[in-house]
This record gives C-alpha cells, sequence and structure tokens, in this order.
C-alpha cells in the first residue's frame, strides 16, 4: 500500500535537517530512494532523512489558536530592552552634571 | 593520563584518520557517525557540565521570583527561570544521544547532580542575597556564558552546535534584562548605588574563576582544542570578557574589587590579581559556599517530581 513520506533535507554538514517535501511510497526504503530523485537531483543535500507522515503529529489548527501570544510579552523579547538606551544616556547626563557640579564647588 | 586498551586500538584504527581529516575539513560530527572514545567522553563532560549548570544557575534567581520589586521585573525573572531549566532540557537530550553506548540517560544524570557527583559552574555555588545580585547574575553570569558559548557554536559536534544557536538568543536577551536592571539601579538613589557596587563587589572573584584557570597544559585540553571541541582557552574568554564588560562598569561609575586591574595598552591584554585559584579548586570539587544547599534543593525537586516523570513515561496511562 503506497503511503505518504516526508522528506527533510540537509544542505550542509552541521545544518538542521528541513522539511523539503514529501513522496508517495511503497515503504521506507523506496521512498528514499525516490526523496533522493526528486530532491537531490538537481539541489545538493549531503544528507536525507524520509518519516511516514502518520507518524508526523502536527499542530492542529484548534492548537494553533491554543499557543498564547495574547499578553503583553515584551519582556521576553529583544525589543523589550530598548528603555536601556534611555537608561545609559540618563545615566550618563547624571555623572556629567555630578562631575561638574564638583568643579565648581573646588575653587 | 595512561592510555585505555581502547585508545591504544584506536590509535590504529583507519576510521580515526578519517574522522580527523573530516573534522580539519570542518565538517560536523553527528550522533550515530563513528567518534574516537575519548572524543565522546570529552564531548560528554563538556555538555553534562553546561546541562548541569542551566539547572543550578536556575536556583540563585529563583530564589528571587517571589521578592522581584515589580509585576514587570516578576515576569522577566520567570521568564529566565523558565529557559534556564529549557536550555538544561535541550542539552541533557544532546548528551543523551551521546551516552547512549554507555546506556546511560537524564534521569542517571540529574542523579549524579544531585549526589554531588557532577561538575557545574562555580558561579551557582554563591549566595544571592540582594535584588542588585540579581542584575549582576543577568548581566555578568550570563555574559560571561555567553563568551562562552558563543566560541562553541563552531564546535565539531553538530547536534550541540544546533542547539547552541538557539540557546545563544535567548542568553541574549538574558544579558539585556540584566543589563536594564543593573543600569536602573546605577541610576537610582545612594542606596540603590551602594547595593549594585555590594553585588558587583561579591561577583567579581567568582566571575574570574568562571572561565577556568588560565594555564592548561593538560594533553585532554590539547586533543579537545585539535578535534575542535573546544576552540579558545580559558584565558582568551577571560580576556574577551573583562574587554567586553569593565570599560561598562568603570563607564556607568562603578568599580570592581582589584586595585590590580588594567589594560596593558601595547598588548591589549588585561592584567588582573591573583584571584585564589584554591578557592576555585574548593569550590568546583563541591565546597562552595550554598553548594549543598542548592544540592539539597535540587535533590527535593528531583524526589517530588518523581511521580509526574513515571506518569509521563506510561503513554497508555489513564487520565
Ligand atoms: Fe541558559
Ligand atoms: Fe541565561
Amino acid at each position: 500500500m503506497l503511503e505518504v513520506y516526508e522528506v527533510f533535507g540537509q544542505k550542509a554538514s552541521g545544518e538542521p535537517h528541513m522539511h523539503v517535501g514529501s513522496v508517495l511510497a511503497g515503504d521506507r526504503e523506496l521512498a528514499y530512494v525516490l526523496a533522493k530523485e526528486c530532491f537531490a537531483r538537481r539541489e545538493e543535500y549531503v544528507s536525507l532523512w524520509v518519516v511516514a507522515r502518520r507518524h508526523v503529529r502536527k499542530t492542529s489548527p484548534e492548537d494553533a489558536q491554543m499557543i498564547p501570544h495574547t499578553t503583553d510579552r515584551r519582556y521576553r523579547l529583544g525589543e523589550g530592552y530598548r528603555i536601556s538606551v534611555e537608561r545609559w544616556r540618563a545615566l550618563q547626563a547624571r555623572r556629567r552634571a555630578e562631575a561638574a557640579a564638583r568643579d565648581g564647588a573646588e575653587p | 593520563m595512561a592510555q585505555t586498551e581502547v585508545e591504544r586500538t584506536e590509535a590504529e584504527d583507519p576510521r580515526l584518520r578519517e574522522f580527523e581529516a573530516r573534522i580539519e575539513r570542518g565538517e560536523k560530527i553527528e550522533a550515530d557517525d563513528w567518534m574516537p572514545e575519548e572524543y565522546r567522553r570529552q564531548c560528554l563532560r563538556l555538555i553534562l557540565t553546561h546541562a548541569n549548570s542551566e539547572i543550578m544557575g536556575a536556583l540563585p534567581e529563583g530564589e528571587w521570583i517571589t521578592r522581584a520589586p515589580t509585576l514587570h521585573r516578576k515576569l522577566a525573572v520567570l521568564a529566565k527561570v523558565q529557559d534556564e531549566i529549557g536550555h538544561a532540557q535541550l542539552i541533557y537530550r544532546v548528551a543523551e544521544d551521546l551516552a547512549q553506548p554507555y546506556g546511560k540517560t537524564r534521569e542517571d544524570f540529574i542523579e549524579d547532580l544531585v549526589a554531588g557527583r557532577a561538575k557545574f559552574h562555580n558561579v551557582f555555588s554563591y549566595p544571592a542575597p540582594t535584588w542588585a545580585d540579581v542584575g549582576v547574575i543577568a548581566w555578568l553570569v550570563d555574559g560571561a556564558a555567553l563568551v562562552t558559548q558563543s566560541s562553541l557554536l563552531e564546535t565539531s559536534y553538530g547536534p550541540y552546535a544546533r542547539i547552541l544557536k538557539r540557546i545563544c538568543a535567548e542568553e541574549a536577551i538574558h544579558l539585556k534584562h540584566g543589563e536594564d536592571i543593573v543600569l536602573t539601579l546605577a541610576g537610582g538613589t545612594e542606596a540603590q548605588r551602594a547595593m549594585l557596587q555590594g553585588a558587583l563587589d561579591r561577583w567579581w572573584r567568582p566571575l574570574l574563576h568562571f572561565f577556568g584557570p588560565p594555564d592548561e597544559v593538560s594533553p585532554n585540553t590539547a586533543r579537545a582544542m585539535r578535534w575542535r571541541i573546544r576552540l579558545k582557552s580559558n584565558e582568551e574568554m577571560r580576556q574577551q570578557f573583562l574587554s567586553r564588560y569593565v570599560p561598562k562598569i568603570w563607564g556607568m561609575g562603578f568599580t570592581v574589587p582589584d586595585p590590580g586591574l588594567r589594560r596593558d595598552e601595547a598588548t591589549g591584554r588585561w592584567e588582573y590579581s591573583d584571584p585564589d585559584w584554591d578557592e576555585f579548586w574548593r569550590v568546583v570539587k563541591g565546597d562552595g559556599p550554598l553548594t549543598a544547599k542548592r544540592l539539597a534543593l535540587r535533590r527535593l525537586s528531583h524526589e517530588e517530581g518523581r511521580w509526574v516523570r513515571e506518569a509521563l513515561a506510561r503513554p497508555k496511562a489513564a487520565a
């Protein structure tokens, strides 16, 4: 019986295997041969993986809605800390003012 | 170190030459590739020290989740602790594949950790008595960790290199979070500034220790470099850390507790006073100020979570 196999290819040693497409085949070995023919014929891959689609657990539309990105999550992201630049500037201004006050008081 | 039977046999193995040629060409070694026993052992040791440190590193900051000064800071510390435990999960998985010939799993790694048989970074044995410590940890301890981890992005062991990409991206955010806490205190009241200076004073020596002693002459290190498991020496990384952070600390108007610290303008190298390497050795061998207490806490979580792990290991358990 034919079934769908998902194909993952690695472009260079050390890179992750990325999903590139799928093939229809009677068994895993044939799926691998087909994947080589279909995907590695022109494009260069150093490694291919095939896995039967029925073994892949995918995110369903209901799941996707449940991944919550609705609350304020700036504290998790780099851009949430842009305020540090302001803080750094304010600190430098304060140090300059303190230094000026010291110099003014000395003579 | 005396060569084992395995190593002697391996030295004559034609696969060793091919393995070294692959590394020479800049190829990555994957979990199911042939590798010399010593390569596997060294990778495993490095990777387990990293994983254990992620877990132990969550503890000093975890103590501050309930005490963070604002809701925003509380969320940020909580998210960071969650990231660190997440890093440990990713890294233990890489270690499990490496340890497969020894039949070891993460349960064994954590048993080793809580029994005090495993290594983790020195810094996680020190107390974090004030909120400023939380800022200094996230800014400078994570900053030091990022120096080490980004030097490993080019490691020859592929699975580790790949997860490090993701880990380093998250560490970079931890650093910003820490820097923001530090800048807030630096721009604050005299009490806040004194608290920050106190934390810098406390953490300076452990931070210098973090990268390990400068003179690494062991044959293990030489091999780790040749096989590109590690790419930078301890001292190279410490110098990088000093170049990156000392000017910032000074620029904020704060000091570090080392009157001997200076940058040699001619060579560009930082000179620092001897930071008492005996203390470093005591701490990494398990005798740090809070090593026993933190391990006991980790052991408690491990025991209390056992029923969850057991339930998860039974795939068709009734809900
Ligand atoms: Fe981490
Ligand atoms: Fe971190």
